[in-house]
């Protein structure tokens, strides 16, 4: 208890309130440009932080890191494209509520939202740190099969027009899976080849493309209109209201468990957690028909999941050593050049510094919140702004953005191959958020079942279902399955009477 | 949409499968279980989706997919972002954007004042950010 | 309109054109501009973190900053080509892993082998272990072997990737001691020591540098090191060859530059190099980061790279991995 007090004395040093806020500010800043992520943006601050104490520097690290995952979710409400890849699902009913007018709404929304979720990830880091770890460690290859099928069943909730499309979307996202090395053997698999797709699709590129570089070509089309947009109707200049927030509360609080859970596991990050909490509002809502209109649990739902994750990824990280996300990979490495070696050791011999970052992650979220909502009625007149001008500007922002990941110009070519793509499948009524879930999830899904059919060559369909955890993931996903089902079924009985 | 698109759609699709079972084809053996199972649902989504629109009822009152379709301005924002592109190795990546968004912005009618605002303010940024705060080091091209 | 266009476009080629510096001639004013340091695996990695605390120690000697690059890919693949091709003047080095730069250059169809970069510095040298959990009935090598010839396939050894220098390791040791592995794939070390930990492998082979504090903690049992001589503050776990198998698996990560860059360049960077990582500060760092540093002069390292060639050859030849 005692450290936990020090933790924050330290946290409030004036040096490491500076830290925090300027972080948070980049983070945002960095999170809002399509192209460019949270991964890359703490990868790259890791340098500047070597001068600085070991504390100031975490702190900054996860100014960054929260920063950035609330950060997206601007670009994709104002403009359509995700600054990052968890935002790809405030996306969805984001951008419809900017065309509404409602785009402070909005961006209140997902920064209340992101605020809550990371502060329920942080009472677990605080209380649940040690056992939620070694949930992290249960997870093997049965395990992960299950997590993907359950992550596939979500592709459905997704899909808001036409299930069938959503579920080709999805297949093809599980075919662009398939590209790169085969899990098992290390040959490679479609790759033409070349050693560049070795590791499969470069993930970042081809989200850029699919959701920002398309984004281009679609304002290209129609005729300009020379100065603001007279589709978004003059300013609703309307926060958020108590009322629509006692509404999204239950949400918050949902995903923001979520969030934290997804966090822990190794190998799915805010994308996976985003999707999951979108689904999970849109499955629970009394709304239903609003989500992909512009409903604010719809943006509530991914925002509180995806910031969730931040906190929970860090839990089997710190206790474990093992990385919860990529963005947490990178921390790790920061961690180490300190000298601060993950472990119970961090919690005891350097436990000053661990709590002072554990206090410093509130403060950052806080400050997170504070500039989020002041900044929210600025940021959306980011939304007037003529296409003519967005255009150019999105355009080279992904390029950039492809670019700067891997230092590689063939990102660039490839981003710019799907932004075509991508194109395309917005107006064909294709879903390229199944797509980006698919191609996540498909490679865990593969990898574990395979890898138990090795293990176990004679018992694995028994393996398969011996775990609790594993039977708690086949009841979610066969309850995902079937529940818009049934209650479409008892809907429409209802009406009947 | 209507109707034809959807057809059109189906058909994309099987063109896809196709081309992903010939490149399975090409793989050896043991790696194939899973492709071939993706294979699978492929093909038989495509023959839903496919089924689908055949039960359909006509949407003759759903806009056209490329109804006010500005060839011109698609084309434009299409050549110039190419020619970006290709450029960036072989001038620099400062020198290719400044000259693309210049360019992209007067072509699509922006007020020359405002193209070369926004061109500087832009440039600058990059620079800033990029360059300076998050030493990433920018394609500098053959020719400087 | 046009005049403004050209007026535009002239500045902003003039700003950037003052970005880059005029080409040295000489070696004399070397180095006259950055250089730049390819990392072949991405940012917060093993090799990464090694690059950024040498480079950040090294940064006061040189005059004009060490930039790190990563380009990650393909196991390392991707970096190891650029750094063959990059223009060897002295301002594009990187580092290279071994064995994988040579089992990769010797398995794949690559543009890059052991002649292509010339060595420079050796920094670390990671060795390996086979380890178990700490709870594990199997207390020792012998009874590892022992209950691994009686149930063939079944005790489950977890890589980081079928083919990987800590899978060829396994090969090595399951062929000479004549037992029987199942050996599991995983997508990286962190990956796979990850589920050793969680206990859906039975035994893996990993680093030292990966492992040091699970050791420490008791969480796991090494159970033989893969080198000739005790490891250093772990003398009381055996080597395999003391016991009989002479196995050697380790990665070393040390400083190339692209053939063809002058002898004076390569001296000149061995010897600042040399200095900064034997200096107190830098061995500090390196402790706390829990890195095994290991020095290799310039003909040392060539002759470690030659020597990983040929004794790889074999081992693949007989693995069935090349022909």
């Amino acid at each position: 208890m005692n450290e936990i007090i020090n933790g924050f004395g330290n946290a409030l040093l004036p040096i490491n309130l500076l830290a925090a806020l300027l972080s948070v500010a980049t983070g945002i800043f960095i999170g809002s440009l399509p192209g460019l992520s949270a991964a890359m943006g703490v990868a790259l601050l890791i340098p500047l932080t070597f001068g600085m104490g070991t504390s100031t520097g975490l702190i900054v690290l996860a100014g960054v890191y929260c920063g950035a995952v609330f950060g997206g979710s601007i670009s994709a409400i104002l403009i359509h494209t995700p600054g990052t890849s968890s935002a790809a699902a405030t996306a969805l009913d984001g951008y419809q509520l900017t065309l509404k007018g409602k785009a402070k709404k909005a961006l209140n929304t997902a920064v209340i939202s992101s605020f809550g979720g990371a502060m329920i990830s942080a009472v677990a880091l605080y209380l649940f740190a040690p056992p939620l770890a070694k949930l992290a460690l249960k997870f093997g290859p049965a395990e992960n099969f299950w997590l993907s099928i359950f992550g596939l069943t979500i592709i459905a909730g997704v899909s808001s027009k036409s299930v069938v499309k959503g579920l080709i979307s999805g297949a093809l996202g599980l075919a662009l899976s398939t590209i790169g090395m085969d899990p098992m053997s290390g040959r490679g698999r479609f790759t033409g080849g070349s050693p560049y797709l070795l590791d499969g699709l470069p993930f970042t590129a081809t989200l850029i493309g699919l959701f920002s570089m398309s984004q281009v070509f679609i304002l290209a089309e129609k005729k300009l209109k020379k100065m603001a947009k007279s589709v978004i109707k003059e300013g609703d200049d309307e926060g958020l209201t108590i009322k629509e927030f006692k509404m999204i509360l239950p949400t918050i609080l949902r995903s923001g468990v979520i969030g934290s859970v997804v966090g822990i596991l190794p190998g799915a990050g805010g994308t996976i957690a985003a999707f999951i909490g979108y689904d999970t509002a849109k499955k629970m809502s009394k709304n239903k028909s609003e989500f992909g209109k512009g409903s604010i649990e719809g943006i509530a739902g991914p925002e509180a999941a995806n910031n969730a994750v931040t906190g929970g990824s860090l839990i089997p990280t710190l206790t474990l050593g093992i990385p919860g996300n990529s963005v947490t990979a990178v921390l790790m490495g920061g961690l180490i050049i300190k000298g601060l070696q993950p472990g119970p050791d961090l919690f005891t011999v350097h436990g000053t510094t661990t709590y002072t970052f554990f206090a410093g992650f509130i403060i950052v979220n806080i400050f997170m919140l504070i500039l989020g909502l002041f900044g929210s009625r600025h940021f959306a007149k980011i939304a007037k702004v003529p296409n003519s001008i967005l255009i150019p500007i999105i355009f080279a922002l992904s390029v950039i953005g492809s670019y700067a990941i891997k230092n590689s110009l063939n990102d660039v070519f490839l981003m710019f191959a799907f932004g075509i793509v991508g194109y395309f499948i917005k107006k064909f009524g294709l879903n390229a958020a199944a797509i980006v879930l698919a191609l996540i999830i498909g490679p865990i899904g593969e990898e574990g079942l395979r890898r138990i059919i090795l293990m176990y060559p004679d018992d694995y369909m028994g393996q398969l279902v011996s775990s609790p955890i594993s039977i708690v993931l086949i009841s979610i996903s066969a309850l995902s399955l079937i529940s818009p089902i049934v209650l479409n079924i008892i809907e429409s009985r209802k009406e009947k009477r | 949409m209507q109707k034809n698109n959807e057809y059109i759609l189906s058909g994309v699709f099987v063109v896809i499968s196709a081309i992903y079972g010939l490149s399975i084809l090409k793989l050896p053996t043991e790696d194939t279980l899973y492709p071939k199972f993706v294979l699978f649902l492929l093909i038989v989504l495509t023959i839903v989706s496919f089924f689908q629109t055949y039960f359909s009822d006509d949407n003759e009152k759903a806009e056209g997919l490329f109804k006010d379709f500005n060839v011109k301005q698609f084309g434009t924002v299409l050549t110039v972002g190419i020619i970006y592109i290709a450029l960036i190795n072989i001038i620099g990546y400062f020198v290719s954007t400044s000259i693309f968004m210049l360019s992209l912005l007067i072509l699509l009618k922006n007020s020359k004042k405002t193209s070369i605002i926004v061109t500087i303010v832009f440039a600058v940024f990059l620079y800033l950010v990029f360059k300076m705060f998050l030493g990433v080091p920018l394609p500098s091209g053959k020719l400087f | 309109m046009l005049k403004s266009l050209l007026l535009a476009t002239t500045l902003l080629t003039l700003a950037s054109c003052g970005g880059v510096e005029k080409e040295s001639g000489s070696t004399d004013s070397y180095p006259s501009k950055n250089i730049n340091i390819i990392v072949a695996y991405k940012a917060g990695g093993g090799t990464d973190i090694g690059a950024r605390v040498l480079t950040k120690e090294a940064s006061s000697k040189f005059e004009k900053p060490l930039t790190i690059i990563n380009r990650p890919g393909a196991d390392g693949q991707l970096g190891f080509t650029e750094l063959s091709n990059a223009k060897p003047d002295g301002y594009t080095i990187g580092f290279i892993n071994l064995p994988n730069y040579v089992s990769l250059s010797l398995t794949r169809d690559t543009k890059f082998n052991k002649d292509t970069i010339i060595p420079i510095i050796n920094y670390v040298y990671d060795p390996g272990l086979l380890l178990v959990k700490g709870d594990s009935e199997i207390d020792s090598i012998e009874e590892f072997i022992e209950y691994a010839k009686e149930n063939p396939n079944e005790i489950r050894v977890s890589n980081n990737g079928t083919g990987a220098s800590n899978n060829i390791g396994a090969l090595e040791f399951a062929g000479m001691a004549g037992i029987e592995l199942n050996h599991i794939p995983f997508g990286g070390s962190s990956d796979m020591i990850a589920a050793l930990r969680g206990g859906h492998v039975e035994a893996t082979l990993a680093k030292i540098s990966e492992v040091a504090s699970l050791i420490d903690s008791g969480e796991l049992k090494a159970l033989a090191t893969f080198t000739t001589e005790n490891i250093e503050g772990y003398e009381e776990i055996p080597t395999l060859t003391e016991k009989g198998y002479e196995v050697i698996f380790g990665s070393s990560r040390g400083l190339a530059a692209p053939a063809g860059t002058p002898d004076e360049i390569i001296t000149y960077l061995h010897d600042v190099f040399k200095e900064v990582m034997e200096s107190e500060e830098h061995m500090k760092l390196a402790n706390d980061a829990n890195m095994p540093i290991k020095y290799m002069s310039t003909e040392e390292y060539r002759t470690f790279i030659d020597n990983q060639e040929k004794s790889l050859k074999v081992i693949l030849k007989d693995l069935g991995m090349i022909n």
